[in-house]
């Protein structure tokens, strides 16, 4: 669950046709972003309702770098205003998200990146970047081989050496 | 008669076929046969296929039938084609629900033109087992009426391992047949054979036999399609596999710089793999692929 930490009104000059938002990240950086561009957020949707609810305003800490946060703010920004079918909470779920040319270019980066990117949209909740990582990702490990898949996933292999010479660990190779 | 056959299998350490087509049984035979099947003996036999055509079948001995049937785990193939029993509602219903109630990949009624809509409606409707993939029903006087009941039963999850079903030589009239072919097309991705051959009047016009060879076309392309599907169905669900056990039946780590992905994540992407499958069809390869207790 994240962490809400009340904030000044002066820290978050919201007044304006598209209220602001504060987002704290794990490395305690500090972004100030319009709610109108996070709104593809469900996560932050349901902050803002409790804030909403409340009559305070709040900062929302995010456990992820800020650095992530710079790259999925990156992506709502470019997507403002865009309806993205797999974002619509009230439209039936499309199944695996479209090919989009711009998220190709936007998802060349590292690994490690693109694992790190894929889990702050999963807990934001933002269902068209989960898709379009999850593509990515699926494109790396295709065809590759287990020690390879598990490498790019970090996953460690959990089997004992004694199951790992048995016949049936052999057909996860 | 029957007290032969029965004697020919205690006589023996393991039948697996009964193959007793145009041999007169009747009623009462079939009543000997079926206790005999369903005493302690009988049941040491692990019986995987039964054909009694043409012989008088009655009521009686579909009842005998049934009872045998309720709950039997081994018996596969059922043809019973070309007997005598009829469409009493209260029997259908008994025979429906032992059929649900078995495991019968393989049921042929044909050639019981005796039994016509009164027996497949109510059949129809009634008919869920998942293990049926073949419903032969040539020839049993089935018009437009038995349609709409067929066609929710193709339409629906109940018909879901079916994939070959013969409707020859009935009196389903073009139009059903439409409706027919239209419900499969929306529908239907299992059926892989499907036969309407002999549904209409020798003396049509040309028209109206263009209209039969139109359908016999389409029903060919939708008949590829699903063929098509499944093939790809199948060899999309092994490359997941392959892929999914792996990273399932592995312990997601927290690395220096990789982070940890939950499991529904991974799943997720490995969805990615193949595109063709259903979520649901996903799940069910995913949930394979990570239980240990499915590894050979």
């Amino acid at each position: 669950m994240p962490t809400i930490v009340s904030v000044d009104d002066s820290t978050v000059p919201g007044e304006g046709s598209s209220r602001l938002l504060l987002l704290v990240s794990s490395d305690n950086k500090h972004i100030v972003v319009e709610e109108d561009i996070m709104s593809r957020s469900r996560f932050i949707s349901k902050q803002v309702e409790g804030f909403e609810a409340t009559s305070q305003r709040h900062a929302i800490l995010l456990p992820f770098s800020s650095f992530v946060l710079n790259k999925v703010i990156e992506y709502c920004s470019h997507y403002r205003g865009y309806y993205l079918l797999e974002d619509d909470p009230d439209a039936a779920p499309p199944g695996r998200s479209p090919v989009r040319e711009w998220d190709q270019e936007f998802l060349d980066v590292d690994r490690n990146m693109l694992l790190r990117i894929i889990k702050a949209a999963h807990y934001l909740e933002i269902k068209s970047l989960v898709g379009s990582c999850a593509r990515a990702i699926a494109d790396m490990i295709r065809g590759k081989t287990t020690e390879e898949m598990r490498e790019i996933l970090g996953v460690e292999n959990d089997f004992t050496p004694e199951e790992e010479h048995s016949p049936s660990s052999k057909c996860t190779g | 008669g029957a007290q032969r056959v029965v004697d020919i299998i205690t006589s023996r350490a393991q039948v697996t076929s009964l193959l007793l087509n145009h041999s007169a049984l009747h009623d009462d035979g079939c009543e000997v046969l079926f206790e005999f099947l369903c005493s302690e003996i009988g049941r040491r036999h692990n019986i995987m296929e039964i054909h009694l055509g043409s012989t008088q079948m009655g009521d009686r001995g579909l009842r005998a039938l049934c009872r045998y049937l309720n709950g039997n785990t081994t018996l596969l193939n059922l043809a019973l084609p070309n007997n005598a029993f009829t469409n009493n509602t209260e029997l259908v219903s008994t025979f429906t629900d032992a059929i649900n109630k078995s495991r019968v990949c393989m049921l042929a009624l044909s050639s019981n033109s005796q039994l016509t809509d009164g027996f497949f409606i109510p059949f129809l409707s009634a008919l869920m087992t998942p293990q049926l993939q073949c419903l032969l029903l040539a020839a049993v006087g089935l018009t437009e009426l038995s349609v709409p009941a067929l066609i929710d039963y193709i339409s629906s999850p109940r018909s879901r391992a079916l994939t070959e079903l013969s409707l020859n030589s009935n009196n389903i009239p073009h139009t059903s047949v439409v409706q027919f072919l239209e419900a499969v097309r929306k529908h239907n991705y299992r059926l892989t054979r499907c036969e309407l051959y002999a549904n209409f009047e020798s003396n049509l016009t040309p028209e109206a036999r263009e209209h039969w060879r139109a359908d016999q076309r389409f029903i060919q392309k939708l008949l590829s399609r699903n063929l098509l599907l499944s093939r790809q169905v199948h060899r999309e669900a092994v490359w997941l596999l392959k892929h999914a056990r792996p990273v399932l039946l592995g312990r997601t780590v927290d690395g220096s710089n990789s982070p940890r992905l939950p499991i529904e994540l991974l799943v997720h992407i490995l969805s990615y793999l193949s595109p063709s499958l259903s979520e649901a069809q996903c799940a069910r390869v995913c949930n394979y692929a990570g239980d240990r207790s499915t590894l050979p």
